[in-house]
């Protein structure tokens, strides 16, 4: 029960402390800081499958893309979207949903879209299945940027409602508090055993295929949510918006953390958010006891190196691939 | 458009992405890495082409070619090499060079700035010469031409030269290499050196018919050309250059066949061939049929 | 008295963690035949493996006359003088029997007396010289390991270890193979044999150590060949 206290505690009160932050800023910090929390929730995502099983996923940004669209497309009054999307499906025309309801939709979706993709896919591991996944965001993208039946396309959709930080924070806490019931339960315990010996697990009678699968569709739903979480926070669904560099921010987060743990998703999505902000500020000068001011672009080398530094000398991440605890094994 | 031009575009392309792919699949046969920066490289050399624009074309090229061998080499040395030393698994390298691919485009970005520059060199080319009332850009031929000498040539280096046996008993074995004295470091460097000619060689090509250069116009070279070499099958360079060839050559044909309406879901087509491949063949299409079904992407 | 060919100083081996050689001292002196006999499992790959560098040691050293090896990539030690013929012969099947010898020239100090070496290494298999264009997949498992034999050989070595050479090899073919180490020993190379067949080696061996749970528990002279109680006592220990 400590246990859970603690490895369960750690990532909600840091996430609970930057809602409550948040309140104590200006306008466009508050953006960010709202931002940190959907970006946890990706990430969570992303760990739920690639933490889990030890299989890399590129693809995770295609079920954020789905709770984006849907969740965003379903909020906006059905007449402004006559107006500007003509093209869309008449479901998807005439609908105008809550928040709420649309987050709960885009994790369908994100869970439906994550099993199909995951019943062919999951026989893959290794390069294969960095390659595979990749194709789908690919095909993804490509279908979002085109299809005028299902999105903006192009073009960039703005006047989403805007959910408040509290809406963030509790979402964010449920894909933490999954996140951590999937991987204590019998499931996420099979799946770390196929991660750590595939062919001892097989033994053991684990089916490898039918828990990654388990684990893809959850990641996939609980994608699908942040997905929705992520529309309501910017306010817009934007071309390109999921694609390469989300994927590649998100994975950095992920791997800057520790890719085997929930506490490393949590605080790799938290800290990355943190510097990105940092030198965002410092680009347009910032004060730290002197007036600092960085030239534009620093802030996507400062990123890039330091995901690249933190795979190259310290593959485990941050925190090792360890849950938060007071005793360290 | 007619047929003549389509299947010389069609050409020149897929020679263009043959090269890209026998980069990535050397590399990849021995070391077991996909260079997901290696677009980056190609990128490099283009934007020395682009401020070495009032220079004569000759010592451009040589410049280019200099500098996006050295860059190859630093990847290798500072990231990938310290990765292999600890025995990162194929999947956490393929991981690191997508954080070198996009260090390298936020590199471009502040260094270069988002708005791009223009290559001039050897712009001569597009003019175009007339064959049986076909108009060809001279740069096809070039490229075709370039293209077929450098995979032969590269071939023969492979084939014939005790340094080129060394780097297939590598790709095939590594371990039992260094076990008979192949030094590792030095067949890995080939690879990457080899790997980074023919990068600065799409440099000069690609930039001939697409002068503008931006911090991100490797990544959908790259992409493009995994999808051929995947779709080839890795272990044979020859058979990764089909792959890349073939992928250029049926873009090239579509892009120039088909309405703009329609070519708009052509890449969904090509990643969902792709993931077919894998699945039904994982060794790749032009892979004997006996291959083994280890260690394969 | 001169330095040993080769020596193992107290070597320990891991294999994540788990040791799979526990300190053993072993020495092949120069010119020497010495067996290392053992159940599946016992250290034997792992020491070989420890020898050329493909594992670090974890305690312990390596010395080949006198020279630590601790920290010496593969290609390094095989630079020294150390040829292995790997377990499973680990012939590149894709390459030609020719292109497999020719690798054989990369751990070479010095590119004298090249052609007698390959001439001496076809006298003792001419299936390397008359096979030479064909594909080395394409040989029987036999001459395979002529081939991974020869192929250490025209390295030149000082020192050269096999790992279970007769694994798989009808029993005439293996006397044969004995028979020529015994003409490899006549050359000055010294011969550290990683065998299962154990009444074999230990009748052939100038020495065989018997290798079991990662500990050399018994060395036996080829005197010793018929006593398999003790041979056995020491599998079971």
């Amino acid at each position: 029960m400590r246990r859970v206290v603690s490895e369960l505690g750690a990532p909600v009160i840091l996430v609970v402390a930057t809602a409550l932050i948040t309140g104590a800023f200006s306008q466009a910090h508050q953006l960010e800081f709202e931002n940190a929390l959907v970006m946890t929730a990706i990430v969570v995502a992303l760990y739920v499958f690639i933490g889990n099983s030890g299989v890399i996923s590129f693809g995770h940004v295609s079920f954020v893309a789905v709770g984006i669209y849907l969740g965003g497309i379903l909020t906006v009054d059905p007449q402004t979207k006559t107006f500007t999307m003509p093209g869309l499906f008449p479901y998807l025309r005439h609908t105008d949903i809550g928040i709420v309801p649309s987050l709960a939709l885009a994790a369908a979706a994100g869970g439906v879209y994550g099993l199909a993709v995951g019943l062919p896919l999951m026989r893959l591991s290794g390069l294969p299945a960095g390659i595979a996944t990749f194709a789908v965001l690919g095909i993804t993208a490509n279908v979002l940027y085109y299809w005028q039946k299902i999105g903006p396309t192009a073009q960039t959709l703005s006047d989403i409602p805007e959910a408040g930080r509290w809406t963030l924070a509790v979402a964010t806490i449920i894909t933490i508090a999954a996140a951590y019931g999937y991987q204590r339960s019998r499931f996420g315990r099979m799946l770390r055993a196929t991660r750590e010996d595939p062919a001892a697990a097989r033994a053991a009678g684990i089916s490898v295929y039918r828990q990654r699968l388990i684990a893809f569709t959850l990641s996939g739903a609980l994608a699908g949510l942040a997905g929705g979480l992520y529309v309501h926070q910017l306010g817009l669904i934007a071309p390109d918006l999921t694609y390469l560099d989300l994927t590649f921010v998100t994975l950095a987060m992920l791997v800057f953390g520790g890719v085997a743990s929930l506490w490393g998703a949590v605080l790799g999505a938290l800290a990355i958010s943190a510097l990105n902000s940092f030198l965002g500020d410092a680009e347009n000068t910032v004060h730290v006891g002197f007036r600092l001011t960085l030239p534009t672009g620093t802030r996507l080398v400062t990123i890039g190196a330091v995901m690249a530094l933190v795979i190259i000398l310290r593959p485990s991440g941050l925190t090792g691939g360890r849950e938060f605890g007071w005793r360290r094994r | 458009m007619n047929w003549g031009q389509a299947i010389a575009d069609a050409i020149s392309l897929g020679a263009l992405y043959g090269l890209v792919a026998v980069g990535i699949g050397l590399v990849f046969g021995v070391m077991r890495l996909i260079n997901f920066a290696y677009g980056e490289l190609i990128t490099a050399g283009a934007y020395v082409l682009a401020y070495t624009g009032g220079w004569p074309a000759p010592l451009a090229i040589l410049m280019c070619v200099a500098a996006v061998v050295a860059l190859a080499l630093v990847q290798e040395r500072v990231a990938f090499r310290p990765l292999r030393r600890m025995g990162a698994s194929p999947a956490a390298m393929l991981v690191a060079t997508f954080a070198v691919s996009f260090l390298l485009q936020a590199i471009y970005l502040l260094a270069f700035g988002s708005r791009g520059q223009i290559v001039g060199t050897l712009g001569q080319l597009n003019s175009a010469f007339t064959v049986d009332g076909v108009d060809i850009r001279w740069i096809l031929l070039v490229t075709t031409v370039t293209g077929a000498i450098l995979l032969l040539a590269t071939g023969a280096l492979l084939n014939r030269t005790t340094i080129g046996l060394h780097v297939r008993a590598a790709a095939q074995d590594f371990r039992t290499a260094r076990i008979l004295g192949v030094r590792a470091n030095r067949v890995i460097g080939l690879s990457f050196v080899v790997a980074g000619v023919l990068a600065a060689a799409v440099s000069v090509l690609y930039t001939v018919s697409n002068p503008l250069v931006q911090p991100q116009m490797g990544v959908p070279i790259t992409i493009f050309a995994l999808v051929g070499v995947v779709v080839g099958g890795l272990d044979r360079l020859w058979s990764a250059a089909l792959g890349g060839f073939a992928v250029g050559f049926v873009y090239g044909m579509f892009g120039d066949l088909l309405s703009s309406q329609q070519t708009v879901y052509l890449p969904a087509v090509v990643y969902g061939s792709v993931i077919l491949v894998l699945l039904l063949r994982p060794a790749g299409l032009f892979a004997p049929l006996h291959a083994r079904q280890v260690e394969r992407v | 008295m001169s330095e040993p060919a080769l020596a193992l100083e107290n070597l320990e081996v891991h294999y994540a963690g788990v040791p799979a050689v526990r300190g053993i001292d072993l020495e092949v002196g120069e010119g020497e035949i010495v067996g290392l006999v053992g159940p599946n499992g016992a250290g034997k790959s792992s020491t070989l493996h420890a020898v050329m560098g493909v594992v670090p040691p974890a305690v312990g050293d390596i010395r080949v006359r006198g020279r630590s090896l601790r920290g010496f990539s593969p290609e390094r030690v095989a630079r020294l003088g150390v040829a292995l013929v790997p377990e499973g012969r680990h012939i590149y099947s894709s390459l030609t029997v020719a292109e497999n010898l020719r690798l054989g020239f990369a751990a070479r100090r010095s590119n004298d007396g090249l052609a007698a070496d390959v001439a001496w290494v076809e006298s003792l298999f001419p299936v390397v010289r008359d096979f030479a264009r064909r594909n080395a997949g394409a040989l029987s498992g036999g001459q395979q390991q002529q081939l991974a034999i020869a192929r250490a050989l025209v390295a030149r070595p000082d020192v050269l270890l096999l790992d279970e050479p007769s694994l798989g090899l009808a029993p005439t073919v293996v006397e044969t193979l004995f028979a020529t180490l015994a003409g490899i020993r006549e050359r000055g190379v010294s011969i550290l044999l990683v065998e299962q067949r154990a009444q074999m080696t230990i009748a052939f061996a100038d020495r065989t150590h018997v290798i079991a749970n990662g500990r050399l528990r018994l060395t036996l002279g080829p005197g010793d060949a018929g006593d398999t109680d003790k041979l056995t006592a020491a599998y079971l220990s």
